[in-house]
């Protein structure tokens, strides 16, 4: 039975070598081998038996276009890889747009997943998107639209501090209650998760991430059983979920019961009922649309404001978790989609462009295979078949580009987008790839095959004698071409200026203190370490750290950036001074500080003292603020000595704090904010934890990096260093975002000008040789060459001004749209526009120099030979 | 020579491809052999065409009616050798009583007239 094939269409040798058989077996006989009949005749015949002679004149197509491709690699092989990288720039941006925000989170019914978070409509009040246990429970009970709530406690910055021999680390914890497992739908890959009962009795058991897993227990499967130790407890290992689970934060790497959370486990009436300090997840009920479900929240949310309107002074939002998750970047992303898609563009009809020039000196082929009988049908196809083809190599091409790009792009992607993990060259990305290889191939098929078809065989072997009317009329569509990549040009060289101009607004901006030869340290110490303990903590590091060699001044501070921080307070009483109306509320934030820092980071003071070692627990409260504080309340006059009271809202902090300085302003809410109204408190008084030391420097900062961390583990073994980064690193982190769209948009712009410029050449190269004849009898009617130098260069000055303006036109409507991207920049900036416009125009004329001198040198005799 | 040939009667439409199934019922053979047993068979009478054997051939293949392979024979050559499938035996049958029916019918209507009275 083996070796016999079914339905195989043979090939023309084999079909020969069986008729040899038979006239070998003939002659054999003495039979005649014409008793067989005419061979060829029989081949084909033979043939058709297996049908499809369609397809067979398509691979015919496509060894013809694939020889012609090959005979001209210096024409089709530059022209490939213009396509080739405009769709490469575009597979790979879309893997980034389908990673962060299109592929559906793996979750079961990932759409029906949401968080319920509040907010403020309107300033004055506080709110951190927090809602209290109490909040919690009721809508779990009535929320008829959620399946399911599931309930998350933020532990201060929801971190958790591993206290291992192996050295505390601190990561993403989360105190979730048990039904969050199943309400995603996904369930562990090792162990099993907590239960209801295991929650209600507070019992001490995490599941832990796939990642803690692999580092802390070398991805060993006797993993759980074993314990970990955080919060002064050990906690039993009970579960790891997979890697891809980032709820209900992203990166979440350890999950515990919420009602084994230390702060109430012991607690008789479990949880504080009325704290705004839980974020909630839900699941809506099949069928419910999210406007139902925010509809039904918000009676519930009226109702509970009713109640205690305290409590509730704003809304709750029901948020799908996608847009909770990537809210913040989804319109740079979506933008500087829009800006590679202007690229792809560009470069499609540069590359049509470049093959309609082509088709041009085609034509006598063109004319002849329609003069020999090729219909208008075959001629078409092999057109579309050949852009087909060069659309597919370069789609295959840009798709290996795209292999190289995405990673750079994932690499190089702003700190803190999220769900970049799941950015990859996948069956989506591909599918992608494909179908925009296949539009384009269809488009310039379509193209290049309407040219052709709009001439008839005649008209080909008339348009080979080349007439100046021919070039003009079919260099409407060349013409069209270049104007259209003039104008998307101008719409990337724009928004390049814009960002660019804010870019530089961004980091010119003064940060108010020192950026050199700074070095922050952030620091942990276990949770509940006793008052006295961290003062004198601070104090031996700060001592031992300035004794250092190549140290200058050393600091700590609670927090040195407040980049999160959105909400405007008033202090509850400022001596001398009406409590201000709501309205005139403003951002105030609080910081406490230790040791020089002040010095250390390089701010100085205007008026007063800083703070010294005689402000003790036991000496009168004291402030320093800064000048916007100082404006705020006290105008032009000195503020040193007026007293003032904590805007705390639970008045935790009543004494008066006397102003002992005023300091100057520093952006501690990111360069690109106001500096905020600011008080330091020192910490000797306040007796709180610092998360961060300073240290000035008299070198390069970086290089103490390994000392400082040896010398704070040696102050206190339980201490742990969590980073330690130059302050040019942390500004460079802040500015990241800003920093990527900048860069990608100039290099899409820079590639726009270089395509434009390359359009606009060709086509003022094609049309100088179709009008060769023309320019000749000028010249021979005593045009001279400056004259005809100009004639080109207007022509081209023209198509690149039409573009230019109509793209200005699009460019003032974008700029509109990235409007918040900006920054001391507005949409209509005038100079933006001019530089772009002038760079285009300047770079139009150049592409058409050479071929300008190439027409005022043509010899009119030889010119007119030709015709 | 040719005088002393028997006079050769010309092939029915479609009766080729039937005639080959019959052929190769007898066993996997190649093309020539297929021509050379038809016109053994039919005692000489029959002359296959055998400008029309191969796409016959070829066609019954592409149906599925018949496999082929390559087999070497007793010249230097490969022959290509066919070989009925249960598709191609199935068919034989049906075009057998297909064809039994059709001549039964034909001699019917050309039996001799009956002597007029």
């Amino acid at each position: 039975m083996f070796g016999w094939f079914r339905r195989r269409r043979p090939s023309f040798q084999e079909i020969d070598e069986e008729l040899q058989y038979h006239v070998e077996m003939l002659a054999r006989e003495g039979a005649p081998a014409r008793r067989l009949g005419n061979r060829t005749a029989i081949q084909e015949t033979t043939l058709d038996a297996w049908g499809n002679a369609r397809l067979d004149q398509i691979g015919r197509d496509i060894r013809f276009a694939a020889r012609m491709f090959a005979r001209e690699p210096g024409f089709y092989a530059p022209a490939a890889l213009i396509l080739a990288l405009g769709i490469a720039s575009a597979v790979s941006f879309f893997s980034l747009v389908d990673g962060v925000l299109l592929r559906p989170l793996p979750y079961r019914d990932p759409q029906r997943l949401v968080t319920l978070t509040a907010y403020d409509p309107k300033p004055p009040f506080a709110s951190n998107g927090s809602v209290s246990y109490n909040d919690y429970r009721t809508f779990r009970a009535r929320a008829s639209s959620l399946a399911d709530v599931a309930v998350t406690f933020r532990t201060g910055w929801s971190r958790v501090t591993l206290e291992d021999e192996t050295g505390p680390m601190t990561i993403q914890g989360a105190f979730v209650s048990p039904e969050l497992f199943p309400m995603m739908g996904r369930s562990p890959m090792l162990g099993r998760t907590f239960t209801e009962d295991e929650n209600r009795r507070g019992e001490r058991v995490a599941v832990i991430s796939e990642a803690l897993w692999k580092q802390r227990f070398g991805s060993s499967p006797d993993a759980v059983g074993q314990d970990l130790r955080f919060a002064h407890e050990q906690w039993r290992v009970i579960g790891v979920m997979p890697g891809d689970f980032e709820a209900p934060f992203l990166n979440t790497q350890l999950w515990a019961p919420v009602l084994s959370h230390p702060e109430w486990n012991n607690a008789e009436d479990g949880p504080p009922q009325d704290q705004p300090r839980w974020d909630l997840l839900a699941r809506l009920r099949p069928g419910v649309s999210i406007a139902a479900a925010q509809a039904e929240v918000d009676s519930i949310e009226n109702a509970l404001k009713r109640a205690t309107p305290d409590l509730h002074p704003g809304a709750v939002r029901v948020v799908p978790l996608r847009e909770h998750f990537t809210g913040a970047v989804r319109k740079p992303l979506l933008i500087l989609f829009c800006a590679v898609g202007c690229l792809l563009l560009i470069a499609c009809a540069n590359v049509a462009n470049l093959l309609l020039a082509r088709a041009t000196k085609r034509e006598r082929e063109l004319s002849i295979r329609t003069a020999l009988g090729a219909g208008r049908a075959a001629l078409l196809r092999q057109l579309l078949i050949e852009a087909a083809l060069f659309a597919g190599a370069a789609g295959a091409l840009g798709m290996a580009l795209a292999g190289i790009l995405t990673p750079l792009l994932v690499r190089f992607a702003p700190a803190g987008t999220p769900l970049l993990d799941g950015v990859s060259i996948d069956s989506r990305v591909l599918l992608f790839a494909v179908a925009v290889s296949m539009a384009i191939g269809v488009s310039l098929g379509v193209v290049t095959a309407w040219r052709a078809s709009r001439a008839e065989a005649a008209d080909f072997l008339k348009a080979a004698g080349r007439t100046a009317t021919e070039a003009r009329q079919h260099g409407r569509l060349k013409n069209a071409l270049v104007v259209a990549e003039f104008a998307l040009a101008t719409i990337l060289l724009t928004g390049a200026g814009l960002l660019i101009h804010s870019f530089v607004a961004v980091e010119s901006v003064n940060p108010g203190f020192a950026v050199d030869k700074v070095l922050t340290i952030n620091v942990g110490l276990p949770d509940g370490t006793p008052a006295p303990e961290l003062r004198r903590f601070y104090g031996e590091v700060e001592a031992r750290l300035a004794s250092l060699p190549g140290v200058v001044a050393v600091g700590g501070i609670s927090n040195v950036f407040f980049l999160d921080e959105s909400r405007v307070h008033a202090l509850r009483q400022v001596e001398g001074h009406a409590p201000e109306p709501l309205s005139a509320w403003k951002p105030l934030v609080w910081a406490q500080v230790s040791g020089d820092y002040f010095q250390a980071m390089g701010i100085p003071l205007i008026h007063g003292r800083f703070f010294n070692a005689l402000d003790t627990p036991d000496s009168a409260p004291v402030a320093i603020i800064n000048e916007t504080l100082a404006r705020r309340y006290w105008g032009t006059e000195n503020p040193v000595g007026k007293r003032l009271k904590g805007f705390d809202p639970r008045g935790r902090h009543d004494d008066w704090l006397t102003v002992v300085g005023v300091v100057r302003d520093t952006h501690s809410g990111g360069l690109e904010r106001a500096p905020f109204s600011q008080i330091y408190e020192v910490q000797a008084q306040r007796g709180e934890h610092l998360n961060n030391l300073v240290v000035r420097t008299s070198g390069n900062a970086a290089v103490l990096a390994a000392s400082v961390r040896q010398t704070i583990r040696s102050v206190n073994r339980n201490s742990f260093v969590t980073s330690i980064k130059t302050m040019e690193q942390l500004l460079q982190a802040q500015e990241s975002g800003r920093r990527f769209q900048t860069w990608l948009v100039g290099v899409f712009s820079g590639l726009a000008l270089l395509l434009a410029a390359i359009g606009v050449f060709a086509v003022m190269h094609y049309s100088v040789s179709a009008r060769t004849s023309e320019i000749g009898i000028r010249i021979a009617l005593g045009a001279d060459a400056r004259r005809i130098t100009e004639m080109v260069l207007a022509r081209g000055a023209r198509l690149a001004i039409a573009g230019i303006l109509a793209g200005a036109l699009v460019a003032r409507w974008a700029g509109e749209a990235i409007a918040g991207l900006l920054y001391q920049v507005r949409p209509g900036d005038p100079w933006s526009f001019a530089g772009a416009a002038l760079v285009l125009f300047v770079v139009a004329l150049w592409a058409c120099w050479l071929p300008s001198r190439r027409a005022a040198r043509i010899d009119p005799v030889i010119a007119l030979r030709q015709e | 020579m040719l005088a002393q040939m028997p006079e050769r009667l010309e092939l029915l439409q479609g009766t080729l491809e039937m005639m080959i199934l019959r052929t190769l019922q007898l066993g996997p053979t190649n093309g020539y052999q297929i021509a050379k047993v038809i016109e053994r068979m039919s005692d000489e009478l029959l002359q296959v065409d055998h400008s029309s054997l191969y796409p016959a051939l070829h066609r019954l293949e592409r149906k599925g009616w018949v496999v082929s392979k390559w087999e070497d024979s007793d010249t230097k050559r490969r022959a290509k050798s066919y070989r009925l499938t249960a598709v191609g035996r199935k068919q034989l049958l049906a075009e057998q009583s297909k064809w039994e029916r059709l001549t039964g019918a034909i001699a019917r209507v050309m039996r001799p007239l009956p002597e007029e009275p």
